[in-house]
């Protein structure tokens, strides 16, 4: 096929270069973190803005497919979301009434009200992790519009996961149901603190797993797990979902369950960047905490 | 130094074509892989140095924008290249059933790499599941996209013959 392959360096010896390049590559980015990796953020600068280009394509073609569906789907849908729309403002109101009470106990116990209202920023999902192994996505705004990793990302009033890397116009996310993370929580009704991690097999049923429970910790079906006031990362009090399935370990000690998000991981287009970081908040605190005692 | 550039392009257009466009596509929230049939089909089409050459890169991209590790997907893409370009030898172009069936042992090859490198390392030992739920359709759907996808690339690396062009890579 090809009368120049004698003169060709043999292909094991180029294989044993190119594997050697690699292992050194792994050596090199385990010892360094990803965010200040220069080659990374270079070429995701070249890259985003075509994924952006193509994206909008693709949902150019999704839109046509979508004005495809028969008209029988669409008033099926319809009535599915007009159903759902009754929910949400049931859910809503319950909320009000939350709210309402939260404030008079907050009043009764003279809190601060420090943890009520963060600051967020619009953004929109431009590309999903290419694989299948892996949840995590980009969006379109970065370092120009305020971003920085480790802020917290929320959607549908829920935590959606968190920014892992930064450039000029992109962030990446890694979600709460990605396989690799961890978030640490705490039951909203008691205080009773738990990890929330993310799972491949357990996503398979729109789960997450609980664990870390102790069994004198009282869990019960149906409590809402909130990010908790111990995170180095997350700010606290962000809903993440609902406990269901709770199991004791084998070990009897402590116990295990699961947990049903409030984000619709499938439909994520629009996200909110908080843009108040948890580090940045404990300075405060700690800051505050010494004038006070400096007075 | 026209092929440079080619394999270039179709592996930045296979990259984005993976991010983007088949996110949208996905079945069952399995998106196919389409970087894999690229590395294949080179790899088939050219021998093993360049469906070498082309996997590490490919790879690489991958790294670069999406994994913790830069290195670890080149290196999968990189043996899964160079193991399929012992297959040129057996490879004639009328043919598409073996190229098929090769990109889907490819595939298979990857999903393996991936479960062992990062799923079984952290004690997800339930192995079935994940060949059961992802690396099995993730086969089907890249074998499909690779009946057409694959006609393609054939067609892009005849049209790089017949223009004579002799300055090979490496």
């Amino acid at each position: 096929m090809n009368p120049r392959k004698k003169n060709k360096i043999k292909p094991k010896y180029i294989l044993f270069t190119l594997i050697i390049i690699c292992c050194i590559l792994i050596g090199i980015s385990i010892n360094t973190r990803d965010s200040d990796n220069f080659i990374q953020q270079g070429l995701s600068n070249v890259i985003v803005p075509m994924q952006k280009g193509i994206n909008s394509i693709g949902t150019w073609i999704s839109s046509k497919v979508e004005n495809a569906k028969t008209i029988d789907e669409l008033t099926k849908a319809n009535e599915e979301l007009a159903s759902e729309i009754e929910s949400l403002q049931s859910q809503i109101y319950a909320l009000h009434n939350n709210q309402a009470e939260l404030d008079s106990l907050r009043e009764l116990l003279q809190l601060k009200e420090k943890f009520g209202n963060y600051n967020t920023v619009g953004a929109r999902v431009i590309a999903k992790d290419s694989g299948n192994w892996y949840k995590t996505f980009t969006i379109d705004k970065g370092s120009n519009d305020g971003i920085a990793v480790d802020m917290n990302i929320i959607a549908q009033n829920g935590l959606v996961g968190i920014v892992t890397e930064v450039g000029n116009d992109y962030a990446k996310i890694r979600s709460i149901i990605d396989d690799s993370s961890s978030v640490s929580a705490m039951n909203l009704k008691n205080s009773d603190r738990c990890i929330v991690y993310g799972d491949l097999q357990l996503l398979e049923k729109g789960l997450l797993g609980i664990e870390l429970i102790t069994t004198n910790s009282d869990f019960a079906e149906g409590d809402e797990i909130v990010t908790s006031y111990i995170s180095t990362k997350f700010l606290p009090g962000i809903s993440i979902g609902y406990v269901t399935n709770i199991e004791k370990d084998s070990t009897g000690l402590t116990m295990h369950a699961n947990l049903v998000p409030i984000v619709d991981f499938e439909r994520i287009n629009n996200v909110l960047v908080i843009t108040d970081l948890k580090s940045a908040f404990m300075d405060d605190t700690a800051a505050e905490s010494e004038d006070e005692t400096g007075q | 130094m026209k092929r440079v550039i080619t394999y270039a392009i179709l592996i930045i257009l296979s990259f984005l074509l993976q991010s983007t466009v088949s996110t949208y596509f996905a079945l069952g929230d399995i998106s196919p892989n389409i970087m894999i049939i690229l590395t294949t089909s080179i790899a088939l089409i050219r021998g093993n140095t360049e469906g070498m050459v082309v996997g590490f890169f490919s790879g690489l991209m991958l790294d670069v924008l999406y994994s913790n590790y830069l290195g670890i997907y080149a290196l999968i893409y990189l043996i899964i290249g160079f193991i399929l370009g012992f297959f040129n030898k057996i490879y004639y172009q009328e043919d598409i059933t073996l190229p098929i069936i090769l990109i889907a042992l490819s595939d298979l090859m990857y999903g393996l790499c991936i479960y062992v490198f990062f799923f079984l390392i952290k004690g997800r030992f339930d192995f079935f599941y994940y060949v059961q739920k992802i690396i099995l359709p993730e086969i089907v759907y890249t074998v499909i996209i690779a009946i057409f996808s694959y006609r393609i690339i054939l067609k892009v690396c005849g049209k790089l013959d017949k223009k004579g062009s002799e300055d090979l890579i490496v």
